[in-house]
């Protein structure tokens, strides 16, 4: 963040290796960190996941946990649709100067992006599935996130975070009756079974998106960009693709640049492919976060990521 | 709300401890790599994580004192803390006042004239929340302060105890403690000497039970550091075992 | 003692207030016909009009901004004050180039629901969209320890996606006015997608109907694109064809406005 202040000799050495294709970490410019995932560690919550993005144990590191909570329908609101509501909180323990009010600026940044990415049918969730009885009451989904570190790439850790902890997700199972009165209306009430076993996983929850942001660095870019490489980030470009290969949402950030078209057509295509292969790996990290996690399901600790290294 | 039975008539709680058990307790230090100092410490469902940054300059030249050290405390609940999802401002007072009272107690236990013009970071996170707030924080973050490995005069060691059906009761859980009739006795002492560094209660107990409830509290204490002192020489050993490979 | 503090200095409506429902056309019967519900070909900006300096002083006041522009593009009305190059508020830890900040506030009256004067946290999110926007045009490094303040108010909006470039392409001319130096003039434009097919420039109405929005900002005479936003699902064919031609949507506006500033110097 901006805490980390480089001098002109190192902004240029970052500048000059990555337009002659070198990183200084030794990653090639389309190369991403090592990932950790793991999830299910807040048993309060619905679903719960963290991820660290980043090489040798220090990275950008979130924890997200998702709580669903069942809301009465007012007038002005869909019909028929549930809500999903986002929250992102950046902690001091990231940067000093996210203490006290600091860190409202970033936070609502991060908010509405995610809220951009999920909020809508462009999430892949199938927000009809979360309405309980159309005009009277749906499921709120709150996705709060709590970053406590920052190294960079802030966006794509949320999101991989974020997708783990909705995969994770699971709601308590719903009774509806309809039941007459006596002149004759029906009328719908419904019952949450207070059950911890009987829960439904989250439906659709693995069609979400995946990011790649892209940070523009003097005439070239790269992907997943480290906190060095942020001082001198252009501008950046963050692109969410579904497993299907849509495109769910495209902002651009940064202040100093623009793109220039051919670039962004670049961007744009090598996205697509990026993206790809991110699924692929998220998958692969998250059956072994999956994994993980019911083979510690007999331990008498509960099985939270901060007790084993992580 | 009506009378909740919190000691069966056998003489346990509603979550099946006796009335001086604690809560199972894990904890770890260095769980965060950027932190100087970190810790993870759970009791019961009471999850906290905390975060040391420091000796370090102060962020702005107003809070540097010339002969000490700053400290600084911050307490965050994330949202998805309690059974009702409630998100909470930077501002609340009741945040605050938990922070300013992890600082008073810490501020006699660590040796703040080592570190003259300096600021010492504490962040605290309640990841979950099931009762007994202070006291999980107070213990983490000695855990995270000896992690960071800035000088102290001794271990803090927090708990709790109540008084239930004229019975003094240890470590009360969320249940426990919301009960109204339940008086909620906080304390924090140094083991060694023995000092206490930090007594809160908020509602009403007969003097002549306090010495009781106090009594026991301490000898919760004492427990607490034990486990402390396992999670510091683990964490210890852990560093030491990377240092000779 | 109440804990709710009451505003007494405006007049509030009520707490919850449902707006009426209109009797409209269904936007979407007008595009199958390959119309649009007023008169517009699917690829026509709404008609624009701009005028530069109407909050600029008339006396020597201290208050005035340096430069000023108020800008209609259909329905929307946008107005922008410009206040500086003056002296930065806060110690920027980057002395060597100036900084460009942002406020964007809608009108309570500004959209068909009542707002709150309150700063919503969308409003924060756009005066951070307008800054990523129109930053990369001004020659911040001209201007060392200095700051740039444009503060924009929406007295009338019609669909976000709109509001938002006709926002951009207000500050634009607000800053001309105000002398700043700049690389280029930022012109925006938005489109939206309905059932494959693009449609630039649209309503709110018609925003509603959408299933994904588009915003391309750009400088023309540079060839940079200074923003992009998507919200919304789309092949990426379907994003590459409508930046391509929400760009050449941005010439044709920045065309307007520099036959404008060019008027005004004359």
């Amino acid at each position: 963040m901006a805490s980390l202040i480089l001098s002109p000799a190192e902004q240029d050495y970052i500048i000059r290796g990555v337009e002659s294709g070198f990183r200084a970490d030794g990653r090639g410019s389309l190369d991403r960190r090592e990932v950790s995932l793991r999830t299910g560690m807040i048993s309060q919550a619905n679903g719960s996941a963290r991820c660290r993005i980043g090489n040798l144990g220090v990275g950008t590191d979130v924890l997200v946990g998702v709580k669903a909570e069942v809301n009465s329908w007012t007038p002005g609101e869909p019909e028929d649709l549930g809500s999903i509501v986002c929250n992102v909180e950046c902690s001091p323990s990231a940067a000093q100067e996210f203490e006290g009010r600091g860190a409202e600026e970033i936070n609502v940044e991060l908010t509405q992006l995610l809220d951009r990415i999920l909020n809508g049918p462009q999430s892949g969730l199938d927000l009809k599935k979360l309405c309980i009885i159309p005009k009277q009451a749906y499921w709120v989904l709150h996705i709060d996130a709590l970053v406590l570190d920052v190294k960079g790439s802030i966006v794509d850790t949320l999101v991989w975070a974020t997708r783990a902890a909705l995969m994770s997700t699971s709601l308590p199972r719903v009774v509806v009756e309809t039941i007459g009165d006596e002149m004759g209306n029906m009328q719908a009430e419904f019952d949450v079974v207070d059950d911890p076993e009987d829960l439904t996983p989250l439906e659709g929850a693995e069609n979400l998106p995946i990011s790649v942001t892209f940070s523009q660095i003097g005439k070239r870019y790269v992907v997943d960009a480290s906190e060095q490489e942020e001082v001198v980030t252009q501008a950046k470009l963050t692109v969410a693709v579904s497993p299907v290969m849509e495109i769910c949402a495209i902002q651009k950030g940064g202040m100093f640049r623009g793109f220039p078209p051919s670039l962004l057509a670049e961007i744009l295509e090598i996205a697509q492919r990026i993206a790809r292969e991110e699924l692929t790996r998220f998958d692969v990290h998250y059956a072994q976060a999956k994994s993980h996690l019911s083979s510690q399901a007999d331990e008498p600790s509960t099985g939270s990521t901060f007790l084993v290294q992580f | 709300m009506s009378r909740q039975e919190l000691l069966s008539p056998e003489g346990l709680r509603v979550d099946g401890r006796r009335a001086n058990e604690l809560r199972r307790i894990s904890c770890r230090a260095s769980v965060l790599n950027s932190a100087d100092g970190s810790s993870y410490y759970e009791q019961g469902n009471t999850k906290v994580l905390v975060a040391v940054y420091g000796p370090r300059e102060p962020r702005s030249k107003a809070l540097a004192q010339h002969d000490q050290a700053t400290i600084n405390v911050e307490f965050n609940v994330a949202p998805f803390s309690t059974s009702e999802r409630r998100k909470r401002s930077k501002g609340d007072k009741r945040l605050l006042e938990v922070a300013s009272f992890v600082k008073q107690t810490f501020e006699g236990a660590i040796q703040t004239t080592v570190y003259p013009r300096s600021q010492i970071d504490i962040y605290i996170h309640l990841l979950q929340h099931d009762g007994g707030t202070l006291e999980t924080c107070i213990n983490a973050a000695t855990l995270a302060l000896v992690d960071a490995g800035i000088s102290m005069v001794d271990y803090v060691c927090a708990c709790t105890a109540g008084f239930i059906d004229q019975k003094p009761v240890l470590d009360l859980n969320f249940v426990e403690e919301s009960s109204i009739e339940t008086p909620d006795l906080t304390v924090a002492i140094l083991p060694r000497s023995g000092n206490i560094a930090l007594l809160q209660m908020e509602s009403r107990l007969h003097s002549s039970k306090l010495d009781e409830v106090l009594e026991l509290a301490m000898e919760g204490c004492k427990h607490i550091h034990q486990k402390l002192d396992q999670a510091v020489l683990a964490a210890a050993g852990d560093l030491a075992t990377k240092l000779s490979r | 003692m109440s804990l709710n503090i009451t505003d007494r200095r405006r007049i509030n409506g009520p707490q919850r207030s449902v707006e009426p429902v209109y009797t409209t056309t269904s936007p979407v019967d007008a595009f199958a016909a390959g119309g649009r519900m007023d008169g517009r070909a699917l690829d026509q900006v709404r008609p624009i009009f701009i005028k530069t300096g109407p909050l600029d002083a008339q006396s020597l006041s201290a208050a005035a901004p340096s430069g000023s522009a108020y800008y209609e593009q259909g329905k929307i009305r946008v107005s922008c004050a410009v206040y500086g190059p003056r002296q930065g508020r806060k110690s920027s830890n980057n002395a060597r180039m100036g900084t460009f900040d942002c406020d964007f506030k809608y009108a309570p009256f500004s959209c068909s629901w009542k707002r709150s004067h309150v700063k919503t946290s969308d409003e924060k999110e756009i005066a951070l969209m307008l800054e990523q926007a129109v930053a990369p045009a001004i020659r911040l490094d001209a201007y060392p320890k200095a700051s740039v303040d444009a503060f924009v108010t929406v007295i009338e909006s019609d669909g976000k996606a709109a509001t938002i470039a006709a926002a951009i392409n207000c500050i634009s001319a607000a800053l001309a006015d105000a002398g700043i130096e700049l690389y280029d003039s930022v012109a925006a434009c938005s489109m939206s997608l309905h059932s494959e097919q693009w449609v630039s420039d649209c309503s709110q109405i018609e925003e509603n109907a959408s299933s994904c929005s588009l915003l391309v900002a750009r400088m023309p005479s540079a060839d940079e694109v200074t923003y992009l936003l998507q919200h919304g699902k789309t092949t990426p064919e379907q994003t590459q064809q409508a930046i391509q031609t929400c760009a050449n949507d941005c010439t044709r506006v920045y065309a307007v406005i520099c036959r404008y500033l060019q008027a005004t110097l004359e």
